[in-house]
């Protein structure tokens, strides 16, 4: 089922939590709401749930209106980061409780929750309470609670929060694989920008009740639209630069503090003299390769290595830097066998195509 | 750490006190139902037992007073839990206000309130006035009774009045408790607003709502006042009430004693094990806010109109007294012919009633500060320290809340009755300070301040509970003995759940009924309360008046307590009556 919203709006009092937000979830996509705490991805996915009421615009699911409708006549079962399991009712009865509502034949709802609850490998414990199962099995019998009723649309708030590390990975590959089978159009509110580029078909990244940026999960990490996109999907390191000129073949010419740099234009009509942020993120900067002909070359000093068993994270002062630049440059060192020590030269190539182009406000 | 003797020395002296004060009263009840004095000689027999069960008017009595409780508590809970709903799910203008108003009830004792209601819904009363000036009235040779049945439905509105707050409170706290993930997790599967009150919030509330539900049975089962003021003789805390006047050895008294006491308990502690099963059903996550359903146009006006007319039934006893404290002359008249403020002249000159506020004064004072000492030493004890008898004193401190008041008044006046001499020794000393027909005083203190403990070391506990250990630790790593840590570190920080526990223990001894209506037994003791008691047993026309007015003033008193108390613990109102 195709979902829309149109500029929708929320405020309390005088804060806006949701600024006139619009997006487009295709049937059948895994979609994800991303961002910091606050930033209205919550405030959006109860609204279209139907707990909250918007001040204005619209919900349209293929087409149809529903904002006026209330929760339970919009069919999107949600999965909580509680996991908002009944206590009082067993894990076969919490499973069937939706069943239950459309007073389908007792045969019908037997073999529909068995089944919801053998796809998350719960039916074993059918019969138990919510209170004797863990903080994974709980969620997992939530999945099957949404699943029972074949639901076009899934709303999950931060399903995998509450969930240790290990598991939440382990979670993620189950959810996914649960999507593959029954494809339903997924609504995804998370703060964790790995979780989202993991699992999303698409994603919209909010800030401050604002949309930022919607796209796959490839493009929004390599392409940000703004700083916060690209600080949110991870380190970056960052250059002020001013744009110098835009070349016939779509390479542009900025002047950096560590001197000048030829990036890769793309699309952006950028005129000279525009102040510009430049940056690359710590694992797109090669270490000591020799054979890259585009790349930005920069020679510099390992200040400190931090050793995380997988990598090792160099912290890096640019040897040609002028007096005044005073930031630290990160890099990562994935060879196991190459160890690094502090005091030790490097040069870091960054290829064209891998620098990022933020316009400063 | 060990704990050291100074400790074990403090704690065997609280027990003590405590098994001096508990259990003693009630083991004397037992002894006196089942020893038989034949010959000089003592011995076993349930031959007491025996005749209370082939007494047709005891059995009267307690029919009476379940029915009375199960109405109260009926009534209570159809008013309570609707209300707990409506201001847990919706937003109308003034919700605040109206829930203050809700409130009322507390601060006027059933007792107190029932005096002035009498005057407005008898025979002969003020509501019939009105209603004559518009039809049907006192003209009519057969007036509506209001209070029909001989004062029977006076007591269960009465009560039913009081209560329903406490239960409100008890259920709104129960209801916020609740995870509202589960409730939208049920709609957003399909089902309506209704279907989800019934399959989730209901059931998840139904542990909880009987436990209170209990506890309102126990308390109007033993109510003592209000049953005494509409003259309503047969149910038990009055029958027990008459027979402590008899001097004089009168089994039934023990064994009506022993019943009750047997009732309550039982019902006690079924209550607790619905209440841990209701704790364990509310650890539901994170809970999210929710959004309240703003109220318009028609279930607006449905719930302002529904509210505006209970409270003003609830504040009907409140009225009636303010009238009744400031009327002339009010004889078969909608409204007093005459106005006066003599009456509160005569409360604050007049030496049976200065004497009988001043008793309380010092009375809810004391046992305040008692409370205040036992209760921090208990409450730290049971929450941060290990020892041998730690269950011994948990028990202990709860166990106040399974005696009735009527039972503890009762053991003591049985358990104290100390006599001049004993065995050839002379105990006039004690007998005069201890026995409360000599010196109601120092018994009464005790009473109040035993039966309000378990709330004052429940206070302490939950104080102590949300503040970590690591504070007191960090205090001892610095070089601070346990004391100064005490001193300077835990009573601050406590400062608010203490005052709050201390001034809620003075309301409840300023107005209590049951103890001080048994206890008091030598007129210069009177509390306020008995003081009222006898004022309106007298047949000189003003004394209702007088009576009312000094009710006022005990109801001002009360009020300000509970401001006082609410600001000081800064806790909401429904935590403080759990």
């Amino acid at each position: 089922m195709r979902i829309e919203l149109r500029d929708v709006r929320k405020a309390y009092g005088q804060t806006r939590v949701i600024d006139g937000v619009s997006l487009n979830v295709a049937a059948g996509e895994f979609f994800f709401l991303l961002g910091p705490s606050g930033c209205g991805k919550t405030t959006l996915l109860r609204i279209l749930a139907g707990f909250i009421a918007p001040d204005s615009g619209e919900i349209l699911l293929d087409g149809r209106a529903v904002g006026h409708l209330p929760p339970e006549v919009r069919r999107m079962p949600m999965v909580f980061q509680s996991y908002a399991l009944w206590p009082h009712l067993s894990v076969f009865e919490n499973t069937a409780y939706g069943l239950r509502v459309q007073r389908l034949p007792e045969e019908e709802i037997r073999r529909r929750t068995l089944e919801a609850l053998e796809a998350t490998r719960m039916a074993d414990f059918q019969d138990r309470s919510p209170n004797q199962l863990s903080g994974g099995q709980q969620q997992r019998v939530a999945i099957s609670r949404a699943m029972a009723v074949n639901p076009n649309i899934v709303l999950f708030d931060e399903p995998l929060s509450n969930l240790d590390a290990r598991l939440r990975l382990d979670m993620r590959q189950e959810l996914l694989e649960i999507h593959r089978r029954k494809p339903f159009t997924a609504v995804y509110v998370t703060h964790d920008q790995e979780e989202a580029m993991t699992m999303a078909t698409r994603m919209a990244v909010l800030n401050r009740g604002a949309l930022q940026q919607i796209g796959a999960p490839q493009e929004v990490y390599t392409r940000p639209a703004n700083r916060f996109v690209a600080e949110f999907m991870g380190t970056v390191n960052w250059l002020r630069a001013v744009a110098q000129e835009i070349r016939k073949d779509g390479s542009l010419l900025v002047e950096t503090p560590l001197g000048p740099w030829k990036l890769c234009a793309g699309d952006t009509r950028i005129s000279a003299g525009r102040a510009l942020l430049v940056g690359f993120r710590p694992g797109a900067a090669r270490l000591d390769e020799m054979d890259r002909r585009d790349a930005q070359r920069i020679p510099c000093e390992i200040l400190r290595v931090q050793y995380t068993g997988a990598s090792q994270r160099l912290a890096l002062k640019p040897s040609r830097a002028p007096a005044a630049f005073l930031e630290e440059l990160q890099a990562i060192e994935t060879n196991p066998g190459r160890v690094r020590k502090a005091g030790e030269t490097v040069e870091i190539h960054v290829p064209a195509g891998d620098i990022l182009i933020v316009l400063e406000d | 750490m060990k704990n050291s003797w100074r400790f074990y020395l403090a704690l065997a002296g609280v027990i003590v006190f405590l098994g001096i004060f508990l259990v003693y009263p009630v083991l004397s009840i037992m002894q006196g139902s089942v020893l038989v004095e034949e010959a000089g000689e003592k011995r076993f027999s349930l031959i007491f037992f025996q005749l209370f069960a082939e007494s047709g008017l005891m059995w009267r009595c307690l029919s009476n007073s379940f029915v009375l409780a199960a109405a109260t508590t009926l009534v209570s809970t159809c008013l309570a839990l609707p209300l707990a709903q409506l201001f847990a799910r919706c937003d109308f203008p003034a919700k605040r206000l109206w829930q203050a108003l809700l409130m009322a009830p507390l601060i006027l004792p059933p007792f107190v309130g029932a005096i002035g209601i009498q005057q407005l819904l008898g025979r002969f009363g003020a509501i019939n006035h009105l209603l004559g000036l518009v039809g049907p009235g006192v003209e009519n040779p057969h007036p509506v009774d209001w209070l029909g049945g001989g004062g029977f439905w006076g007591v269960i509105a009465m009560q039913s009045l009081h209560f329903f707050p406490i239960l409100f409170l008890n259920l709104s706290t129960a209801l916020e408790n609740i995870n509202p993930a589960v409730h939208e997790a049920a709609r957003c599967l399909g089902a309506g607003p209704a279907r989800v009150f019934r399959t989730v919030t209901f059931p998840l509330l139904l542990p909880g709502l009987l436990a209170g539900a209990l506890i309102v049975f126990i308390w109007a089962f033993t109510d003592l006042g209000t049953p005494e003021i509409f003259g309503f003789h047969h149910v038990v805390a009055v029958q027990i009430f008459d027979r402590v006047k008899e001097t004089g050895f009168n089994p039934f008294g023990y064994t009506l004693v022993m019943v009750v006491l047997l009732v309550t308990v039982a019902l006690f502690l079924w209550s607790r094990r619905l209440l841990a099963r209701q704790d364990y059903v509310t650890h539901g996550g994170a809970a999210s806010a929710q959004e309240l359903t703003r109220l318009r146009r028609a279930p607006l006006c449905v719930t302002v109109s529904g509210l505006g007319l209970l409270v003003a039934v609830a504040l009907l006893p409140h009225a009636s007294i303010i009238l009744q404290s400031v009327s002339g002359r009010w004889f078969m008249s909608a409204l007093p012919q005459e106005w006066t403020a003599e009456h509160y002249r005569e409360v604050f000159s007049l030496p049976q009633t200065l004497t009988g506020l001043k008793n309380s004064l010092l009375y809810a004072s004391v046992s305040a500060l008692l409370d205040v000492v036992l209760g921090i030493a208990i409450g730290y004890w049971l929450a941060r320290k290990e020892f041998t008898g730690k269950t011994v004193l948990d028990a202990l401190t709860v166990l106040p809340l399974a005696l009735p008041g009527i039972v503890l008044a009762f053991g003591y006046v049985v358990g104290f009755n100390i006599p001049s001499q004993w065995g050839g020794v002379d105990f006039s000393w004690l007998k005069d300070f201890v026995n409360p027909r000599e010196n109601p005083a120092f018994l009464l203190i005790i009473s109040y301040s035993v039966r309000r403990l378990p709330y004052v070391v429940r206070a302490v506990h939950a104080g102590l509970q949300q503040m970590s250990v690591s504070l007191e630790e960090a205090s001892r790593n610095l070089g601070a003995g346990a004391f100064t840590t005490l001193r300077r570190i835990v009573l601050p920080l406590l400062k608010g759940n203490i005052l709050g526990g201390a001034v809620l223990t003075f309301a409840f001894a300023f107005l209590e009924v049951s103890d001080s209506l048994i206890l008091a037994m030598k007129e210069d003791f009177y509390p306020v309360t008995k003081t009222i008691w006898s004022l309106l047993g007298r047949i000189e026309p003003g004394s209702a008046s007088v009576a009312s007015a000094l009710g006022v003033v005990g109801m001002l008193v009360l009020l300000t307590c509970f401001y006082v108390a609410q600001r000081a613990s800064g806790r909401r109102a429904g935590e403080m009556f759990r």
